[in-house]
Order: structure tokens, then sequence, then C-alpha cells
């Protein structure tokens, strides 16, 4: 904690304002807490792995499964987007109510607590945005007029691709960080949300240019998923050891 | 016609400055609380190095202004007070450091010249 130079009575105004500032980072510091929010969207990201496993490359003509509106998270491209779709249903509800549980307890035990209201509405608004964009770009791109449609395909082509791949659910974790990174003022996870949407821009391209030719190995997804799972776990590690360095 | 206007030179910074909110520990209360939803008693008193009475003293006067808001509860046992800033608190607060950097300015200004 920062030591308030009390034993000055009403000092420079200059040294006043110094004092102020040094308070406010260590409440700023006191506050944080997201070395649990990375480490679990880590694990569960990392969990979420072998259900990306898929032999057929996405050059392949698939049929739609015709999932469950309520599975839409997963897409409709890979063999198990069915599957993807209510894991990530199930895991982002948790990762977000896990998080915000987290810093209640965290309140508790530092005795000052972090705003969270709009880390939730972030998650609210993520997991239904997630499940609506499917069919709301697919009702664009197809049952409206063709320039309307051409407009759509074109502009929301990278939201296309990671909606197929089953990819949203990392978009709703980044879009939670960076939201998390405003109300903590935490450089980490404002990077951390910045490299997966950068991972996230570059899924498509690489799925669409792997060197694989007809042989699409079964991990051929993989990374896709792998790499934002590993940028939150090592994240999650930083945190954690800043966290430790910080303690008194 | 005379071009120099009789307008009143600036009011003095220190003129902006609260009684209220000046006062250096309600300072820090507000600072304090300003950064989040809400802060528990215990950590202003470590954080400020105030004893409970003189902590609690302080914080009457901030709520009597309505410039905080205390809520008393229990966690399990443990009995619990937060205190939050109000959005009256919040104006106060960015007026006094408004007047305090005008005030840093001026005494720069002065030393310059």
């Amino acid at each position: 904690m920062a030591e308030f130079a009390h034993d000055r009575e009403t000092g420079h105004p200059e040294q006043l304002l110094a004092d102020l500032t040094r308070m406010r980072g260590a409440v700023r510091r006191d506050r944080q807490a997201s070395a649990f929010p990375l480490l679990l969207f880590g694990v569960l990201t990392l969990a979420s792995v072998p259900l990306y496993l898929d032999p057929v490359g996405p050059d392949a003509l698939r049929a739609s499964y015709g999932n469950s509106p309520l599975a839409g998270l997963g897409g409709d491209l890979l063999r198990h987007s069915a599957a993807i779709g209510w894991y990530w249903l199930v895991a982002l509800i948790a990762g977000y109510l896990g998080t915000l549980e987290w810093y209640r307890r965290h309140a508790l035990k530092v005795g000052v607590q972090t705003r969270t209201r709009k880390y939730l509405i972030a998650g609210i608004l993520g997991v239904l945005g997630g499940l609506a964009l499917g069919p709301v770009l697919n009702f664009l791109a197809t049952g409206t007029a063709a320039t309307v449609s051409d407009i759509v395909t074109s502009v929301f082509r990278p939201i296309f691709a990671l909606l197929y791949l089953g990819l949203i659910p990392i978009l709703v974790i980044a879009a939670g960080l960076l939201v998390l990174a405003r109300l903590e003022r935490s450089r980490l996870l404002a990077l951390t949300g910045g490299v997966l949407i950068v991972l996230l821009a570059l899924a498509p391209v690489y799925v669409n240019t792997a060197p694989f030719g007809d042989d699409f190995p079964s991990v051929g997804y993989l990374p896709t998923v792998l790499l934002p799972a590993l940028v939150l776990l090592v994240a999650g590690v930083v945190a954690v050891l800043r966290a430790r360095r910080a303690r008194p | 016609m005379n071009d120099v206007t009789d307008a009143d030179p600036p009011p003095h910074p220190t003129q902006a400055l609260d009684d209220t909110v000046h006062q250096r520990h309600r300072l820090g209360i507000l600072t304090i609380t300003a950064e989040a939803e809400r802060v528990e008693f215990t950590y202003l008193r470590d954080m400020l190095h105030l004893t409970g009475g003189n902590l609690s003293r302080h914080l009457a006067v901030l709520e009597e202004a309505g410039l905080i808001e205390t809520t008393k509860g229990y966690e399990g046992r443990r009995p619990r007070t937060w205190i939050a800033i109000t959005a009256a608190g919040r104006s106060a607060l960015a007026a006094e450091l408004g007047a305090l950097e005008e005030l840093v300015r001026r005494h720069r200004r002065s030393t310059d010249i």
C-alpha cells in the first residue's frame, strides 16, 4: 500500500498531487486480480482443443448441420460444430460468472472492489451477440437483395470466417478482457486482448493457406484455438508472478 | 471608445478550493474511493494511517456533504463498512484537483519570471 504523507499538513500542492497520484496507483494495484480470468479462460480454451480435431479441410463442400440455435457459437463448418457450440455456451457463461465471483472474493479479501458491471454487460452481449450473429448474417447474406447480400458478404467476410471456424467464443473472451483492461487499467490485459484479436484475424488466413493440400490433417484446425489458449495461459502466469512481486 | 474592459480579473484558484474536500485526509478518501466501486473501512484506515475514530469523523463530514455513501453489513460474522463515492463526490474531487493543478501552474509561472 502507498503511504499518504500524513505527517505533512497542507503541503505544497505539487507534493499533494504527487501523493494522490501515488495513492491512486496503489489502489489500482491492490484491486488488480486478472490472473484468475486469464488462467480460467486459458484452461477453458485449452480444454476445447480436442473438439476442433477434423480431418476435412476448409475446401471440402459440406451440407449445413442444422444445429440448434443455442449451439450457434460453434459455427457450421467443423465436424464437431454442435459440440463446440454447446461447450462454449457453457464455458463462456461459467468463465464470466467465475470471473465475477473471483472479483467479489478478491474485494472481500483486499477491501477494495473493482467495478465489474461493464464486464458483466460485455459477457451478456458477447454470448447473445455470438448466438445471434450466425442467423442474422446468414439472413442478410442470403435472404436479402443481391446488393445488400454482396455488401454484407464482403464487409463481414472475416466475421463469417470466424463464425464458420467456431472461433467467435475467442472473440467474446478477447472483448471481455479488453473491457476488464479498461476497468483495471491493466496493460497486460489490454495486450492479451489485442494479441487474441490479431490471432483471430490470422486464423482464416492460416486455414486457407496452410500447405496441407488434399491431405488436410485432423490437427489442421488446432492452432486456431491452441495459440489463443497458450497466450491466455502465459499472460495468466505473468499476472500471477507480477501479483506475487507486488505483494508486500 | 475605451478598448480596455473593466471585467474583473479571474478568481485566484484558491477560491475554488472547498474546505470540506481540501483537508488532505478527506481528499485522500475521495481519491481512493474514486478508483473503485467501493472501499472497505479498514482499507481506508490502513492506507491513510488514521485511527478508526479519526477516519469515522472524516467520513461523517463527507457523508454529511453528500460526497460519499456508506453501507454497513456482515460478511459471515465479520461486520463490514463499505464506502462509495457519489456523483457529487466525483465532481467535487475533479474541481479540487483542477484547482490544485491551476495553483501549481501559477506557482511555476511566477517562479519562471
